[in-house]
C-alpha cells in the first residue's frame, strides 16, 4: 500500500473531522506564527495571520491534493495571508513596534568598534534593528515579502515567484530591489561603525 | 570611468552574496581588490539583516489559536460543504474511468484506471445514469467488505484477513469521488453516508498497533450501524436491483456500457 506512512489525523481533517484538524492546528501553529514574525514583525500581526491561516486551511482542506506534503501546504497559505496584510498594513501607514531583537549575543553580529563596551555594542544594535524596521517598511508587500522569503527563509527565487504568483524574474526583480533598499538603509549605519 | 563599468554591479553583489554569482563574476572578485572589500560591506550589511529573533509564543500556543478559531469553524462549515466546487465535467470525467475500472476488472487487482475500454461510451452516458452505475458497484463491493470484516473471529489470522487493509484502501479513492458527487449533488444526507463510510475504511486501511485494531473496526463497523445505513443508502437509491457485476447504466440507449 502507501510507502510513506499516511497521516491520519490529516486525512480525517480532509473529511471534516474538528478533533483531527485541532491535532493538526497544534501541531503546526507555532511554526507558522515564526514564518508570520518574520513576515510582519509584530506579534499581534502574526497571530492574527495564523488563526487566518488555520480558518483558510479549513476551508480549503476538501481540495488538498493527499500527495503535497501538509506542511509546505500550509506555509504557502500562511505566505499569502502575511502578504496580504502587509499590504492592507501599508495602506494605514503602520508603524510596528520597535523590535527587541536582539539577545546581547547577537551583537557581535555587527562589526563594532573593537573596545567598545557592551552597553555601547546594544546601542549600535537597537540602532541597526530600528533602522532595519524603517528599512523594511519602506518596502511594498511584495517586495518586504520576497525579502523575507529570500533572505531570512533563504527560499530560491523560482519558489518565491511561485507563492506571489510572478514569473521568476519578475520575482528576482521584486527580491533585488527590496534587497538594494535594505542595504541603501542599512550600509550607511555599518560604515559609521567601523 | 571606462574601468568602473568593469566592476561588479549591484545585482551581481547580490548575487554573490546568494551564492548565485556567475563564473565571471567569480573570477572578477577574484582579482579585483575594490569589488573584494565592497562584497564585504554587501556581506555585513546583510548578515546582520538576516537574525530576527522571533518571541516564543509559549508551548500552549497551538492549543490558544484552536480555542480562538473553533467558533468561527463551526460556523463556517456550511461554506466548507459548498467550497466542492467542482464541475460536473471534471466529475464525470472521474467517474468515468472508476466505472472503466469496474469494467476492465483490473480495479480489484492495481486500484488504478484501466485501459479505455469503456471510456468513450461510458462518457457518453449523463452524469447522473453514471454515477448510479458506479455507485452500485461500490456499494456492493463496500458491503463485501463490511460483512468480512464483521465475519472475522476472534483475533486469528488468514491470507483472507491480510487482505482487508489492502481492499479498503483501494474503495477510498472510489468513495472520495462517490462522496463528492453526492454532496454536490441533490443529496447531502446520502454524502453523509459515504463520510462515515470514508473514515471507517481509513480506520480499515491502516489498521495496525498505533492506529485501530480489527476488532476496534468491528465494533465501529456495529455502534454505527453502517450495514444498515448502505442498505437503506441502496434503496433510497433504488440501487437493489443493480447489485454485483456490471450491468447497464439506466440510460436507456443502446450505446451503453457493454461488457
Ligand atoms: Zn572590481
Amino acid at each position: 500500500m502507501s510507502e510513506n506512512p499516511i497521516d491520519l489525523d490529516l486525512e480525517r481533517a480532509r473529511l471534516g473531522d474538528l478533533e483531527a484538524f485541532r491535532v493538526l492546528v497544534e501541531r503546526h501553529s507555532r511554526d507558522v506564527f515564526a514564518l508570520a514574525f518574520r513576515m510582519t514583525r509584530c506579534a499581534d500581526d502574526a497571530d492574527d495571520v495564523v488563526q487566518e491561516t488555520f480558518m483558510k486551511a479549513w476551508r480549503k482542506l476538501p481540495d488538498f491534493e493527499a500527495r503535497a506534503a501538509f506542511g509546505s501546504w500550509l506555509y504557502r497559505i500562511a505566505t499569502n495571508c502575511s502578504y496580504d496584510l502587509l499590504r492592507r498594513r501599508s495602506r494605514r501607514l503602520h508603524r510596528e513596534t520597535p523590535l527587541e531583537v536582539s539577545a546581547a549575543g547577537e551583537v557581535d553580529q555587527i562589526s563594532a568598534p573593537a573596545g567598545l563596551s557592551p552597553e555601547g555594542r546594544l546601542d549600535i544594535r537597537r540602532d541597526f534593528d530600528r533602522e532595519l524596521g524603517r528599512a523594511l517598511e519602506d518596502l511594498t508587500g511584495a517586495e518586504r515579502t520576497a525579502f523575507v522569503l529570500r533572505h531570512i527563509e533563504e527560499r530560491s527565487v523560482a519558489e518565491i515567484g511561485e507563492l506571489l504568483g510572478m514569473k521568476t524574474n519578475a520575482a528576482k526583480q521584486t527580491v533585488f530591489r527590496a534587497v538594494r533598499k535594505v542595504r541603501n538603509h542599512l550600509s550607511p549605519l555599518m560604515e559609521a561603525t567601523r | 570611468m571606462s574601468e568602473q563599468s568593469e566592476h561588479c554591479s549591484e545585482e551581481e553583489f547580490m548575487m554573490a552574496y546568494y551564492d548565485e554569482a556567475t563564473e565571471a563574476t567569480h573570477r572578477h572578485l577574484a582579482d579585483c581588490e575594490v569589488c573584494r572589500s565592497e562584497m564585504n560591506s554587501w556581506r555585513r550589511t546583510l548578515d546582520a539583516a538576516r537574525k530576527v529573533k522571533v518571541p516564543d509564543p509559549g508551548p500552549d500556543y497551538g492549543a490558544a489559536v484552536w480555542n480562538r478559531i473553533k467558533p468561527r469553524l463551526d460556523s463556517s462549515s456550511w461554506e466548507r460543504q459548498t467550497s466542492h466546487r467542482r464541475s460536473w465535467g471534471w466529475l464525470a470525467a472521474g467517474l468515468a474511468l472508476a466505472v472503466a475500472g469496474y469494467l476492465a476488472g483490473s480495479w480489484d487487482r492495481t486500484g488504478t484506471a484501466p485501459p479505455s475500454i469503456a471510456e468513450s461510451t461510458v462518457a457518453a452516458a449523463t452524469p447522473d445514469a453514471i454515477l448510479r452505475f458506479a455507485l452500485a458497484q461500490h456499494l456492493e463491493r463496500s458491503e463485501r467488505l463490511l460483512r468480512d470484516v464483521a465475519n472475522v473471529q476472534g483475533v486469528r489470522s488468514t491470507d483472507e484477513d491480510s487482505t482487508i487493509p489492502a481492499r479498503a484502501d483501494r474503495l477510498l479513492a472510489n468513495n472520495r469521488l462517490m462522496r463528492m458527487a453526492l454532496i454536490q449533488g441533490a443529496d447531502p444526507a446520502l454524502g453523509r453516508t459515504l463520510e462515515e463510510l470514508e473514515r471507517w475504511l481509513l480506520d480499515v486501511a491502516h489498521l495496525g498497533p498505533r492506529t485501530a485494531s480489527l476488532e476496534e473496526a468491528q465494533l465501529r463497523l456495529r455502534q454505527r450501524g453502517l450495514l444498515l445505513k448502505l442498505d437503506i443508502l441502496k434503496t433510497k437509491l433504488d440501487l437493489r436491483n443493480s447489485p454485483g457485476g456490471p450491468t447497464k447504466p439506466a440510460t436507456g440507449d443502446d450505446n451503453g456500457i457493454s461488457v
